[in-house]
């Protein structure tokens, strides 16, 4: 192990130490306790929470409100909870303001615009008595100025996820279709589709392709990357991020598709282009769309909702080229002028703590980002409620992450979107709207 | 003489004037607190270099308002703001003068139906935009149940996906929001008229549309002028409706300033271009308040 002395028993160990806490009347939960004397002062801290349906986000609550507190009685310890959406817009400003939070978790593609303008402070392997070998490569390249696969971190993975192929066997069985047998290829998936409609009248794809909306990539790059595409050199084990691939025939077959599903066959959902990710979840709760790509937290949700719905899970389909999937999750940052690092560590300590790694992450609706919680008894308990859940761990080692760029959420948010659109709306052929989009990102890294 | 009783009452107006000044010094300064610093610092803002990969600023000149005013996706949603504030206003104003009559003429149950359209004045912007979202759904919306069901389309459409009709539609959620506004305020100042009047007029024999011409408009300017300025100054500054119900999209198509601006801002990280945007837009506003209720509020002889 890279780190003296950390090996998995002793992580144990450490976590089943904080337990001692009980003894004294603390909150019980096991963690990796840092030595509470030296921890003391001010210390806030930010996350985010997703919607309150999701199954878990109560341990969220119990982690900031009683637990880490409990830990810590002589520090002055305040966190809020923001909504998805909540949090960048308000870090963004108190970060360059250099204003708390000391420490705050934020979504993986937003991390590049605190890590790149040099907003966090760096992190290394002793501070946090975790080896970094701990969490997936992908991952830690986020945390890493402009996603380089070398050189310090400035934040720590604290989930990751990546979504899988949900669908109807009802509607499946209704179409003709093998109920067991979900398509295997991209192209399989739009024929698939297009059976569906043409049998059932329900619509065989959930697209989300809304504007400025992160859902649109995280559904549309998969099937690009499969065909060959790329948005820089993503698929590199080192990524240079500076070589633009987004105009390339990989993006551009991708478009082509979504093009044949909505313009040509109509098998997806006419108010695609205004739908998000919540609309199409509500579309395929209702049976009106048989296929959608979600995260690990929908099947649950559906399971509460709708219990009669016969639901099938697949790994997402592959392509010509490869089989991807958008690696996301979350990192935690610490703001580079914060006063009170060993408390912001100590926060992060015990948040990667098995026990809470495991139950935070899926209450985030993924997965723990250290192999060792990914392991842990905790996750396999809770992975036992989770349906599919081992289609999360099968999809892991195909995860590509955004673009790890300062200007990762334009690109993410606006660029991949609005491409996507210009075909959808009839505007531009997908040649067009490739290379529009290739130019876009090529003026955006010029400035 | 003359010319002491001039001075005394000039002293008098004076006073009078100076008199009101404690009144509204508290809420002035509280004002001039809160909005004098982020104003300044707008302005300054708008002439620095803000680029996305640092948090560091420079000074660029002109360099962001002419970048601005060369992005064809903010004259877009500039021509869309226009365009959406004027439809609105107008369509709030016209609406809402109409309900506010038909309500004061109401012998019975003015109270309940005038409470019934006030309500969506009083639901949250959030909440109104889910709500319409959900009407305007194209596979399960009110609105396409109940046009498929009678035969007026043969399959769902999508308002809100639609490059035609997805302004129309968003803008038609505004105005179900702002109307009841211009109906309150349209409904105090019919209130506010001398019976007596519109009474002599009827025994003169004038008809109701000359009676609403002749005596109740003008007796109304005020309001029109101070109603329509709040709704034009409201509806352009609109955020929420279009950012939830359809984020700008299609292609721009419901992208107003404020969400160009906010974009720019939070998604781009150049807070310099969106500055130099809001100072573009405050100019624009100002120089339409000065005109727009100078204009409305000169008086005109014999008007009240």
């Amino acid at each position: 192990m890279a780190v003296s002395g950390y090996t998995r028993r002793q992580a144990l160990q450490a976590a089943a130490g904080a337990a001692g806490l009980a003894a004294t009347g603390v909150w019980s939960k096991p963690g990796l306790a840092a030595a509470t004397a030296d921890i003391t002062g001010k210390l806030v801290a930010w996350d985010w929470s997703d919607a309150p349906s999701v199954p878990g986000v109560e341990a969220q609550a119990e982690f900031y409100t009683k637990y880490f507190p409990g830990m810590y009685k002589d520090l002055k310890f305040s966190s809020t909870i923001f909504g998805y959406t909540d949090l960048l817009p308000k870090l963004t400003v108190a970060w360059r303001a250099s204003n708390q939070p000391d420490l705050a978790r934020t979504a993986i593609q937003w991390s590049q615009q605190f890590v790149g303008t040099d907003q966090c402070a760096t992190i290394t392997e002793e501070e946090l008595g975790i080896p970094f070998k701990e969490f997936l490569p992908g991952a830690l390249l986020s945390v890493r100025k402009n996603g380089a696969g070398e050189g310090p971190l400035y934040g720590i993975p604290t989930n990751n996820e990546v979504m899988f192929l949900l669908y109807n066997k009802a509607i499946f069985t209704k179409a003709g279709l093998d109920p067991n047998k979900p398509p295997t290829t991209w192209d399989e998936l739009a024929a698939f589709s297009k059976t569906i409609h043409d049998k059932t009248g329900s619509y065989g794809y959930g697209m989300c392709a809304q504007q400025n909306q992160g859902n649109t990539p995280y559904r549309f790059m998969p099937m690009a990357w499969a065909y060959g595409g790329a948005i820089f050199d993503e698929l590199l084990p080192h990524p240079t991020w500076r070589n633009i691939g987004i105009g390339n025939d990989g993006v551009v077959a991708a478009l082509a598709l979504y093009n044949k599903m909505f313009n040509i066959d109509k098998s997806v959902q006419p108010s695609a282009m205004s739908d998000n990710q919540t609309n199409v979840q509500t579309l395929f709760l209702d049976g009106k769309v048989a296929m959608c790509i979600d995260h690990p937290s929908f099947p649950q949700q559906v399971q509460q909702l709708k219990p009669d719905l016969d639901m099938g899970g697949a790994l997402l389909p592959t392509g010509p080229v490869r089989r991807a999937v958008v690696l996301g999750g979350s990192n935690f940052h610490i703001r580079k002028t914060t006063t009170n690092k060993p408390a912001a560590l100590a926060l992060m300590k015990a948040y990667l703590a098995p026990y809470w790694n495991a139950r935070l992450g899926t209450g985030a609706g993924s997965e723990g980002s250290t192999e060792i919680s990914r392991a842990s008894d905790e996750q396999k308990l809770l992975s036992k409620d989770l349906p599919f859940n081992d289609l999360v761990f099968d999809m892991l080692p195909f995860g590509v992450n955004v673009p790890l760029v300062t200007q990762g959420a334009q690109i993410w948010n606006n660029t991949i979107p609005g491409m996507i659109q210009q075909v959808l709306s009839g505007r531009s052929t997908p040649k067009e709207a490739a290379a529009a989009a290739a130019s876009q990102v090529q003026q955006m890294m010029a400035t | 003489m003359t010319e002491q009783v001039g001075a005394a009452s000039a002293r008098a107006v004076w006073r009078e004037r100076l008199a009101g000044i404690p009144y509204v010094l508290p809420a002035v300064l509280v004002i001039v607190a809160v909005m004098s610093y982020p104003f300044a610092y707008s302005i300054y803002l708008s002439f620095q270099g803000t680029p996305s990969y640092t948090t560091e600023t420079h000074f660029t000149g002109l360099a962001n308002y002419a970048v601005v005013l060369h992005d064809s996706v903010f004259l877009h949603s500039l021509i869309t703001t226009v365009t959406w504030t004027i439809g609105c206003t107008i369509v709030d104003i016209v609406f809402g003068m109409g309900a506010a009559i038909i309500v004061n003429g109401l012998r019975w149950f003015r109270g309940p139906i005038r409470a019934a359209l006030m309500l969506p004045y009083i639901v949250g912007y959030v909440i109104a935009s889910y709500a319409w979202l959900w009407l305007y759904q194209a596979e399960y919306g009110l609105l396409n149940q109940v046009l498929t069901s009678w035969n007026i389309i043969s399959e769902p459409v999508s308002l809100l996906s639609s490059l035609t009709w997805a302004l129309p539609a968003v803008m038609l959620v505004n105005i179900w929001k702002t109307m009841p506004f211009a109906m309150i305020m349209f409904l105090a100042g019919l209130q506010a008229i001398p019976e007596q009047t519109v009474m002599a007029a009827e025994l003169d024999g004038a008809s109701p549309m000359r009676i609403f011409f002749e005596i109740k408009l003008p007796y109304l300017r005020r309001v029109l002028v101070i109603t329509s300025t709040l709704l034009t100054f409201q509806n352009f500054n609109t955020f929420t409706i279009p950012y939830i119900m359809t984020s700008g999209g299609p292609l721009n198509e419901t992208e107003i300033v404020s969400n160009y601006i906010y974009n720019l801002a939070f998604t781009n990280l150049n807070f310099g271009g969106a500055a130099a945007a809001s100072v573009i837009v405050m100019i624009g506003l100002m120089a339409f308040a000065v005109v727009y209720v100078g204009s409305l509020s000169r008086r005109q002889p014999g008007v009240v």
